[in-house]
């Protein structure tokens, strides 16, 4: 396993083509718009040598036997499940952001057993493959972005229907050595400080769209990737201080990129479906529910900060006995506490595939999700009520280290009086931070968008069923 | 001799108390000598600290010369110190 050191070592050993606002990115290790987002991704290394946490960060490899990162392995069980949601609540509480690294985890697990019913049903030798990549990113505990969303173009067409074909990724060659990929991927979490990238599709496809069913690993910084980095609500402010970003150390979301494919040469040893479109909706189904499993997991660490910073800022305003305040914190525990009843149900309720991993229950995995993109917004809500109007109106942190207005700021800002108004400040742009713009947006579509959700939990449902219950108690013959 | 005592910590996904703080209050006891856990190691006991009553650590992969001590609330670990002398 690398340490945290390591890992931020390799990425220096990477040369990803990186732009940010206008201006090209030579170190993600070392720019202040990418540094953030590499030590939350660090925390997943750090925390698998800490005995306080190992026991959720490490597992045994079932292709190897050997001690390797959670991160980089396939479910072996329920209780794997279970610890994944465990882990992900542990770290969100230590970073206050996404840590990146849960989609790539999904992506293999997602991979790993759609490559198994590919070969079974059409001879291929993708499963293979596939192991021997795993092997290889589990010897090297190696930081995978999982690679699922196209831009999609105009949503009411297919891929091959699009009038710009590269809007979805596509193979444009097939070559003896490997195949050739072109197109882009939108919104992808932690891609500049990942090792690389596995792509996937991101919707079902009919025989039409046989060039858009790939699967492949490709390294960050492989000849034709382009990455261009997303802009993130108030995200200059690092730039100019550490107060007024929230969350300095780690910054909010997951660095999101869009990444551009241009005629990307991919060898047949990292191809993992080529032309199959008949598996593409399933395994994209596959991919969502394992990812929409983990927001009971990380966001509900997060909402145990912004819980907390919330009580806190009772306490720092002078009111923390106030009972409407005690009721408003309770229903937010209770909101980050029903998020998590359902990750762990969705992994309780999880099965054993023809692969020999484990899968989440469909049904309750998208129940988390589609609780996320509503709970998370009206904890952020309670956390601006308590918290109170200040968080947005507070003065820059240039004001507050000038000493002719730190001195008026001190004075005015101060509610009570044991509490430095500085402590204050810094409570207030931490729930900033974590309660508004992206940190919001990430919560409604990360992993899918509600209606995905609702779609998947309807077909899930078996509706007849309940039907019958109630015409049965209602003597209701037919 | 003091007893070789292994520390194990579950995950710590949400606890309920300061884990850490209750492995200080056994390593400062005298007589117990409270070391990392490692499986390559033998120690006279582990003692397994979890964080809540869910207790998900496979606590039967632990265990030294005497079965494993467990603790999971911060009330336990008066009885713990006393369970691990009695090994000695």
């Amino acid at each position: 396993m690398k340490t945290k050191e390591q890992y931020i070592e390799s990425l220096r050993q990477l040369h990803p083509v990186v732009y940010c606002n206008g201006e090209k990115i030579e170190s993600v290790v070392d720019h202040p718009m990418t540094r953030p987002h590499v030590n939350s991704a660090a925390m997943t290394y750090e925390l698998a040598y800490d005995p306080e946490y190992e026991d959720l960060m490490t597992t045994t490899s079932h292709l190897t036997g050997k001690k390797i990162n959670r991160f980089t392995s396939i479910h072996q069980s329920t209780e794997d499940l279970i610890k994944k949601v465990k882990m992900l609540r542990m770290i969100g509480q230590k970073t206050g952001t996404c840590f990146q690294r849960c989609v790539g985890f999904d992506a293999m697990n997602s991979t790993f057993i759609t490559t198994y019913k590919v070969d079974r049903e059409c001879g291929t030798d993708y499963h293979e493959r596939f192991k021997k990549y795993l092997e290889y990113v589990q010897e090297n505990d190696l930081m995978i972005a999982g690679s699922m969303t196209d831009p999609k173009g105009d949503r009411s067409k297919k891929p091959g229907q699009q009038e710009d074909p590269d809007l979805y990724v596509h193979i444009v060659e097939k070559r003896e050595d490997g195949i050739v990929v072109r197109g882009a991927k939108a919104h992808q979490t932690g891609m500049v400080n990942s090792h690389e990238m596995l792509i996937l599709p991101t919707t079902n496809l009919g025989e039409e769209d046989k060039d858009y069913a790939v699967a492949a690993a490709i390294p960050v910084d492989a000849p034709g990737v382009v990455h261009i980095f997303g802009r993130q609500t108030n995200d200059q402010r690092r730039l100019t201080g550490d107060i007024d970003t929230g969350n300095s150390e780690y910054a909010i979301v997951g660095g999101e990129t869009l990444t551009i494919l241009n005629d990307v040469f991919v060898p047949w040893d990292r191809v993992f479906m080529c032309g199959e479109y008949k598996y593409a909706q399933e395994y994209v189904e596959t991919f969502a529910a394992y990812h929409r499993q983990n927001y009971g997991g990380c966001k509900v660490g997060l909402a145990d900060v912004i819980i907390g910073a919330t009580a806190a800022m009772a306490e720092f305003n002078g009111v923390p006995k106030a009972s409407h305040i005690k009721d408003k914190l309770i229903d937010m525990i209770n909101m980050a506490e029903t998020m998590y009843n359902c990750s762990i149900a969705c992994s309780c309720e999880g099965c054993k595939t023809p692969a020999g991993s484990y899968y989440v229950n469909t049904l309750l995995a998208n129940t988390v999700k589609l609780n996320c993109t509503k709970y998370m917004y009206e904890i952020s809500r309670l956390a601006h009520d308590i918290a109170g109007g200040f968080i947005a109106t507070l003065p820059y942190e240039a004001d507050y280290k000038d000493p002719v207005t730190r001195e008026y700021i001190d004075k005015y800002l101060k509610a009570n009086p044991e509490v430095p108004t500085e402590h204050r400040i810094r409570l207030a742009r931490l729930i900033e931070n974590m309660t508004g713009g992206t940190a919001l947006a990430e919560s409604m579509h990360g992993a899918g968008s509600p209606q995905a959700m609702k779609v998947m939990i309807y077909r899930e449902s078996n509706m007849e069923h309940k039907k019958k219950l109630a015409k049965k108690l209602a003597k209701i013959d037919k | 001799m003091d007893i070789r005592v292994g520390l194990k910590y579950c995950g710590g996904c949400n606890p309920g108390y300061d884990r850490k703080e209750i492995a200080d209050i056994v390593a400062k006891q005298p007589g117990i000598n409270l070391l990392p856990y490692n499986e390559n190691e033998i120690f006279d006991t582990v003692l397994i600290i979890c964080g809540c009553s869910a207790d998900c650590i496979n606590t039967a992969k632990y265990r030294g010369r005497h079965e494993a001590v467990l603790i999971n609330s911060p009330e336990q670990v008066h009885e713990a110190i006393k369970h691990i002398r009695a090994l000695r």
